[in-house]
């Protein structure tokens, strides 16, 4: 059988069909106005604070990925949510428990606390519903670069694609899925002690 | 040229040094396919011969299935 | 044959007095002795059946810094071979699995076959006559061995079989490589995690030997609680399965060191799956057919394990194999092989992985903080002055039996007779000792020259 060598299939995170109105750039400013809050929170270690922008019913994920033969990125490369391992396939109870083992003091993969900075970049509004005139759950994929620093010499540095799908709530946005694709294959760190 | 990824079992080539074979199974390597052998004029007891076929040894694309 | 500056391994490794050179951790000569004196004669951990169950399949694994293809050829065979062409070097395969019947060089087109010989090379007619192509085949591990689904390899004509390799502490793997309800074998790799961390590999071997000592460096994940019933409210990131049992430490001669547990006389069931009900069932379904197969032996549960000289293994809770992979003196990476029982109903399965990852690696709660440990005292190993100061491995010094059904060097309490057993191994690997004494044939570790 031969390979295919184009594919044809729309891209999950191409180009979605959203009108660039005003509408559009109010909404778009609106999520990164937000995203950016989020990661002032974490670059404050304001976690707690952090946790309550998260929904209860929240799925945090991030894939392994792996290096596959031309054709099959689509199949193979990223492991998925709900099967086998993951870097990260989380739920609220799991990222509070994160929360709480860095606020024990004693958890020494982040005592002390590492020095992390988180950059948003290249905000774009992928889905919105029901419409972009009353968005009430909107799904926004970005760049992020998450610098972390360590005790004195230890860096690292992560870099990759977010998809977020935020929701509406009477408390502001918050996060209800946040799937997080790193560029990497061997995780080229010693730790994942930082939120993404 | 042409990209070897894109050939089927049953293609049917012509090589450098004229023979003509039938494409058996494409090694999806990008650069070997299996062939068999069916016009051998260097050597005509090769043909029906069954080998492996490098990219850079196929002159053109004959027929495809 | 190299030399470095350290001629005399004894004056490195002191199992007598407890003492071992911060050198063996550092130093770049003894590395280099390591690679060629210990992994290219020890069995290597190098994959699972799981990962290749069809012929055809690959899955690219490690030997020392090597990168090695374990591959099941259309035969069913399943072979080992280094991953550098024969021509030049460049690495035939660069993918991390899948299914091929050919790995193809890509830098001048070499191909070899899935049982690694050489089957096609471009111009082969004009520029090759009597190439021997059998001769020129990928470069095979020497011995290959598969044990309830897990697949070694030792480069090594004459080493022993894998068996004889692990000796006493086989039962003591099985118990992480047989099904929950006691039939042999019978598990499946559902992931794996490679990360690269600043550490010598020796200390995540020896973390994993029995080491029970650095316990209260989790005690972040101890006091919050992120085990099977911590959303019931228990503390602990594990079960309470042990709580009653004898706990025992085994250095065994071949260099291999477990921590198991021996539950009592009466082994009850202890509720450790809290959280969800289903679990909690299925898990006391294992543990009663368990002890209906295995009768008295059931009572042994295993904790963690390392097999000379770099594989891992959590026996129970997160279960899995972890292989070491050197880098460099100060480099290792991790890889993370996580089992379940291939039949295990979904919902196990769902609940462990859940589990496994929230425990165990880079992004594990619990495992961060072993890392953190061993980037930290290799880093503060380095300094000249601090090689001057060896580690002390005085803990528990002469608290073990050799009288004792499990075989091996046993201790009852927290020791570090494991490690002292592990590194007195790996001394006579850097001498490059005969087998006989690799094995400790004879039953004893060798005795320091008569003094």
């Amino acid at each position: 059988m031969a390979a295919v060598l184009e594919t044809n299939a729309p891209s999950p995170t191409g180009s979605a069909g959203l009108h660039r109105t005003d509408a559009y750039y109010r909404l778009r400013a609106d999520i990164e106005e937000f995203l950016y809050s989020e990661a002032e929170l974490l670059d404050e270690r304001r976690f707690r604070d952090w946790l309550t922008l998260l929904t209860d019913d929240i799925s945090y994920f991030m894939p392994i990925r792996r290096n596959v033969k031309f054709g099959q990125h689509g199949e193979r490369e990223n492991t998925r949510t709900g099967i086998g391992i993951s870097w990260f396939d989380e739920d609220k109870w799991t990222l509070t428990k994160r929360v709480d083992q860095i606020l024990t003091g004693v958890h020494f993969a982040e005592e002390p606390l590492s020095r992390v900075c988180h950059m948003v970049s290249n905000v774009q509004i992928k889905k919105v519903l029901p419409s972009l005139d009353d968005p009430r759950e909107v799904e926004a994929r970005c760049r992020f670069l998450i610098y972390q620093n360590r005790v004195e010499y230890e860096t690292y540095t992560f870099v990759g694609k977010r998809t977020d799908v935020l929701r509406m709530t009477d408390d502001g946005w918050k996060i209800a899925r946040r799937e997080i694709i790193l560029d990497q294959n061997v995780l080229l760190a010693k730790n994942l002690s930082v939120f993404f | 040229m042409i990209n070897v990824l894109t050939l089927r079992s049953g293609d049917r080539l012509e090589l450098e040094d004229g023979t003509i074979a039938e494409v058996l199974e494409n090694m999806e390597d990008g650069m070997w396919v299996q062939v068999r052998y069916l016009q051998v004029p260097r050597n005509p007891a090769e043909e029906g011969a069954i080998e492996l076929c490098h990219a850079q040894d196929i002159a053109k694309l004959l027929d495809v299935t | 044959m190299s030399h470095s500056r350290f001629d005399d391994p004894d004056k490195l490794v002191d199992t007598d007095r407890g003492f071992v050179s911060r050198e063996i951790f550092v130093d770049p000569d003894l590395y280099k002795e390591e690679l060629e004196k210990v992994f290219t004669r020890a069995w290597l951990f190098i994959g699972h059946e799981s990962l290749i169950p069809k012929p055809g399949d690959f899955y690219t694994t490690r030997m020392g810094e090597e990168s090695v293809i374990l591959c099941r050829d259309k035969q069913g065979i399943v072979h080992a071979f280094l991953n550098s062409c024969r021509h030049r070097g460049m690495k035939v395969c660069r993918y991390e699995s899948g299914n091929t019947s050919l790995f193809t060089c890509p830098y001048h087109s070499w191909t070899y076959t899935t049982d690694g010989k050489l089957q096609g090379v471009p111009h082969f007619r004009t520029l090759y006559e009597g190439l021997d192509r059998e001769a020129n085949s990928l470069v095979s591990v020497a011995k290959l061995a598969i044990y309830k689904g897990t697949i070694w390899a030792t480069w090594d004509k004459d080493a022993p079989d894998f068996i004889t390799y692990l000796g006493d502490a086989k039962i003591h793997l099985d118990q992480a490589l047989d099904c929950r309800d006691g039939r042999s074998g019978g598990s499946e790799v559902i992931g794996v995690h490679k990360w690269i961390f600043p550490a010598n590999w020796k200390f995540a071997a020896e973390n994993f030997l029995g080491d029970t000592y650095h316990n209260p460096s989790h005690r972040s994940v101890d006091l919050i609680g992120i085990g099977p019933s911590a959303a019931a409210g228990k503390k602990g990131r594990r079960d309470d399965e042990l709580e009653k049992a004898q706990h025992v430490w085994i250095s065994f001669p071949e260099g291999h060191g477990v921590h198991s547990a021996i539950q009592p006389e009466e082994n009850e069931y202890i509720e450790s799956f809290l959280d969800n009900p289903v679990l909690e069932q299925y898990f006391r379904h294992c543990f009663e057919e368990r002890k209906r197969r295995l009768g008295e032996q059931a009572r042994l549960l295993p904790f963690v394990g390392t097999i000379f000289p770099n594989t891992s293994y959590h026996g129970r809770q997160p279960r899995g194999l972890c292989a070491w992979h050197p880098h460099s003196p100060t480099s290792t990476e991790g890889w993370r092989f996580f089992l379940v029982d291939a039949d295990a109903p979904q919902e196990a399965k769902d609940y462990l992985r859940r589990y496994y990852m929230r425990y165990s690696g880079p992004a594990g709660m619990t495992e961060q903080d072993d890392m953190e440990n061993w980037l930290y005292a290799t880093a503060a190993s380095m300094g000249t002055v601090a090689r001057r100061y060896p580690f002390n491995y005085q803990q528990s010094l002469g608290a073990w039996t050799k009288d004792h059904h499990l075989g091996g060097t046993v201790s009852l309490q927290i020791t570090e007779e494991i490690a002292r057993g592990y590194y007195a191994r790996w001394k006579s690997y850097l001498r490059g000792a005969a087998w006989d004494e690799l094995l400790g044939v004879g039953g004893n570790l060798p005795q320091r020259a008569a003094e």
